[in-house]
Order: structure tokens, then C-alpha cells, then sequence
């Protein structure tokens, strides 16, 4: 499990370069084991071909290696891990390697960019937002599909979000999540 | 007042998005995977409850949960209170939600809510938290009665819940929040709000050397303070608690304070 998430570790990186300035705090949460939900940020050794095909898709107009002080940040968190008597499962394991992807880039998005944004952007963060910047991560093509929907600007995205979600939320779950715009995308 | 809500009557339908109808089928499909939805405190529900549970009803409900834990169907009796109470003390807008969130992201885990509120976040099902969320939403933005506004609506909110609660409590189950609550006015509202203070007397002898002495002089300034502020919080003029507490917070800080009258009489 230790030596997946570390390979997988550039895919995190690659995941989160635009959307975490700060990293060093971020590896130390997510895989030191110090938050008791830390489990969802671990690779599995399937993942491995599928994070490779990402960083090697040179049409996300990804850029640059992960630098080594993350590399050093990232093992010394697993270290911790390995020292600490409290093991988690990744609750997601049962995702395939392209949905685990997906849904890696969603919590980076909506969790940790999300407050980012409230910090220095004053930007709460509406869920067509968050949608619009997960469909930039984790586009699976160059090809540049627009939304049908002028008002929301991601329609195009809402199939394969909530696809990706239903893997792990119910659907009376989502149905919560305000839907701030003022078109009918999201709503009845 | 807000729309009367009742447990029994939460979820209704009509209150949460409906799907458009490819994404209902897409539901249904993938919702026939054999998998056991998310723990309630699991990290992956916690991602939505952050984007569904608006800061400042949470923080009352954490409030409310902290120091009533006994009380039979705790969240009916929220909600009752919510619906019964001065609107001012439930309603936030986006103003607020930023300043609660800076003051809240000092801290640097993981999630925008501290851990330790978690358990009492998800006592709350998406649905009523969604409604809790539309009833309680202010658009445009709400008046404010000031720099400490936030504070004496924490302060009224409290003492709702608990007429007994002092400033100190309100400040060890608010710390993830960075407000200084056990300090000045606060803990003096929070005193002789409390259905167990009596009046202290001010009466000296004014001839005696005793009573000029500027720790008794101090002693008596702070003494009457407190009675003005008691009187406020008993009168039986019609005003809300989240009123009375204002008038207080009002007295403590616009009449000469013990400082003040150190700095004068030195």
C-alpha cells in the first residue's frame, strides 16, 4: 500500500500543482495518518498504468517533474504513517484506477483548492465551479468539448461527474449539493 | 419568523434538485453496484457536507449540541428554536461566511471544519442541513451592530440554549474558531444574564478613606456596570434576548469602564 501511494505520488502532484500552492502541509495531512480520513489519498498497485497514461498526456498541458522537496515532503508523511500504530484503509478501493483518478482530483478540488480559494480568492466556491476546474484536471483529451449550457458552462461535464460520484456517493447525496446558477443543468 | 419546520416533515421532495432525466438514469444504473454507501463521518461525505452546511448555522448547532447534550431529539428542538427566535441570530450571508471561514482556516487540517465539530455535523442529514440552509440564507447582505456583531449574536445564541453558560464555556467549545468570547464585555453579559446572579450593593461610607481607595473605587465602577447590566437583561420592556444583550454590550462599552477611571484617578 506504502510503496503504491508513493509511486502514485506524482499523479497527486500533477493533480494538484494548480490548485495547492503550499504542499508541504498538504502531504503531511493527507498521508502522514494524522487525519483519520487520511486512507482516501492512497493508491492502489493497479493504479499505476493509469497514473502514468495522465502525467504522460502531454495535451493536459501538464508541466514540469515533482520537484523534490515534495518527493521529500510525500515520503517523510508515509514514514510517519509506518511509525504510527493506526492503519487506514482506502475506502476507495473498489474504484477502478480511471475512477480513483477522477475522484482524487475531486477531493483536491473540493476539498483542499476549495480552501485555497476561501483564503485568498474570497471565493466560496460554487459546485459549477468546482466542476468547471475538475473537468480542467482531469480532461481526458486534448480535444476542447464546449458546454451546450451558456449559463452553468459545464454541462458537458455533469455525465462523466456524476458518474465518477455515484461510484461513491448516493444519489440523494448529491441532489443536496446547491446548485447556485440560475440554469437547469443540475436542477428539475 | 422562518417556515415552521418539522423532522417529520424533512425531506420533502421539492426542497433538493431533481436530476434531469439522463442523469436520473445514469443514477439508477450505477446505484445498482453492489457497494455500502460512504460512513456518515467518512472523508468522502465530508467534502459535501462542507459544501452543503453553511458555517454559521453550524456553529450554533455545535453551540446548541455542546451544552444541552441530554436533552430528548436534540435536533427537533434546534430546529423549533430556529423557527421561534429572532431571525437576526440564525441568519448569515456571504460576509459572514467569509469572515467565519478565514478565522476558521488558521488552523491547518485537512477539511474546512475542525474535526472535533464533525460528529455533531453529521447528526444533521444533507436534506435538513439544505433546508436549515435556504431558511437561514440572507441575501442581500444582513445590517450589522458593529465590530463585535458576530460576537453578540454567539453571545444571545448561548444564552438561549443555556441561560447558564458562562463566557469561559462558550470559549473552550468555540476555540477552532479564534473569537475572544471570555473577555470583556462578554464574560460580564454572561454573569448576570445567569439565572442564579444577585445584585451586589454599592452602598460606602463616603467619609471613610476606605472608600476612596482606588481598588474599591474600581470595585464599585464595576459593580454598577454589572447592575445596569442585570437591569437591562430583566427589563420587562418587550425586547428579544439577541436586544438585550445588544443593550448590554452597549453599557459595557460605552459608559466609563474601570480603565478609564484607573487612568482618571492616578
Amino acid at each position: 500500500l506504502i510503496s503504491s501511494t508513493e509511486c502514485g505520488s506524482p499523479g497527486t502532484w500533477y493533480l494538484a500543482q494548480f490548485h495547492i500552492p503550499e504542499t508541504a502541509q498538504f502531504w503531511s495531512n493527507a498521508l502522514s495518518g494524522a487525519d483519520p480520513h487520511g486512507g482516501l489519498w492512497f493508491w492502489e498497485d493497479e493504479d499505476e498504468e493509469c497514473i502514468q497514461a495522465f502525467i504522460n498526456n502531454r495535451s493536459l498541458g501538464l508541466t514540469g517533474e515533482m520537484p523534490a522537496e515534495d518527493w521529500d515532503n510525500a515520503c517523510r508523511a508515509l514514514e510517519a504513517r509506518q511509525m504510527g500504530s493506526q492503519v487506514t484503509l482506502n475506502p476507495l478501493s473498489h474504484l477502478t484506477p480511471q475512477t480513483r483518478l477522477r475522484f482524487v482530483a475531486w477531493l483536491i478540488i473540493a476539498e483542499v483548492g476549495q480552501k485555497e480559494r476561501l483564503l485568498h480568492k474570497r471565493d466560496i466556491g460554487s459546485l459549477h465551479v468546482l466542476i468547471a476546474y475538475w473537468g480542467t484536471s482531469i480532461a481526458s483529451s486534448g480535444k476542447v468539448e464546449n458546454s451546450k449550457c451558456t449559463i452553468c458552462r459545464v454541462s458537458h461535464l455533469l455525465n462523466i461527474w456524476m458518474e465518477t460520484m455515484l461510484e461513491v456517493y448516493l444519489p440523494e447525496d448529491l441532489q443536496s449539493i446547491p446548485w447556485d446558477p440560475g440554469c437547469k443543468c443540475f436542477e428539475r | 419568523m422562518f417556515r415552521k419546520v418539522s423532522l417529520v416533515s424533512v425531506p420533502p421532495l421539492d426542497e433538493v434538485h431533481r436530476f434531469p432525466r439522463h442523469l436520473v438514469a445514469l443514477a439508477a444504473g450505477l446505484s445498482r453496484a453492489t457497494r455500502a454507501p460512504p460512513e456518515r463521518d467518512s472523508g468522502a461525505l465530508r467534502v459535501l457536507f462542507e459544501l452543503i452546511v453553511p458555517p454559521w448555522p453550524l456553529i450554533l448547532w455545535v453551540v446548541f449540541r455542546s451544552v444541552v447534550n441530554n436533552r430528548i431529539e436534540p435536533l427537533q428542538t434546534f430546529l423549533d428554536l430556529l423557527c421561534d427566535t429572532d431571525q437576526d441570530i440564525f441568519a448569515w450571508d456571504n460576509a459572514d461566511v467569509f469572515l467565519l471561514y478565514r478565522n476558521l482556516l488558521k488552523d491547518g487540517q485537512l477539511g474546512i471544519y475542525p474535526r472535533d465539530w464533525n460528529r455533531y455535523m453529521v447528526d444533521i442529514d444533507f436534506r435538513t442541513w439544505l433546508q436549515i440552509r435556504n431558511m437561514t440564507r440572507t441575501v442581500p447582505d444582513r445590517p450589522r451592530r458593529g465590530p463585535d456583531d458576530l460576537k453578540i449574536r454567539l453571545a444571545a445564541a448561548s444564552l438561549i440554549f443555556s441561560p447558564e453558560i458562562c463566557a469561559s464555556t462558550l470559549q473552550n467549545i468555540l476555540a477552532p474558531l479564534h473569537l475572544s468570547l471570555d473577555c470583556h464585555p462578554f464574560v460580564t453579559i454572561t454573569q448576570v444574564a445567569n439565572p442564579n446572579y444577585m445584585e451586589q450593593t454599592t452602598l460606602g461610607n463616603l467619609d471613610s478613606e476606605e472608600f476612596w481607595a482606588s481598588t474599591n473605587l474600581r470595585n464599585q465602577l464595576s459593580v454598577r456596570s454589572q447592575n445596569l447590566s442585570h437591569t437591562l437583561w430583566c427589563t420587562p420592556l418587550r425586547m428579544s434576548i439577541l436586544e438585550r444583550v445588544q443593550y448590554m454590550h452597549l453599557a459595557l462599552t460605552v459608559l466609563p469602564q474601570v480603565s478609564t477611571f484607573s487612568r482618571v484617578s492616578k
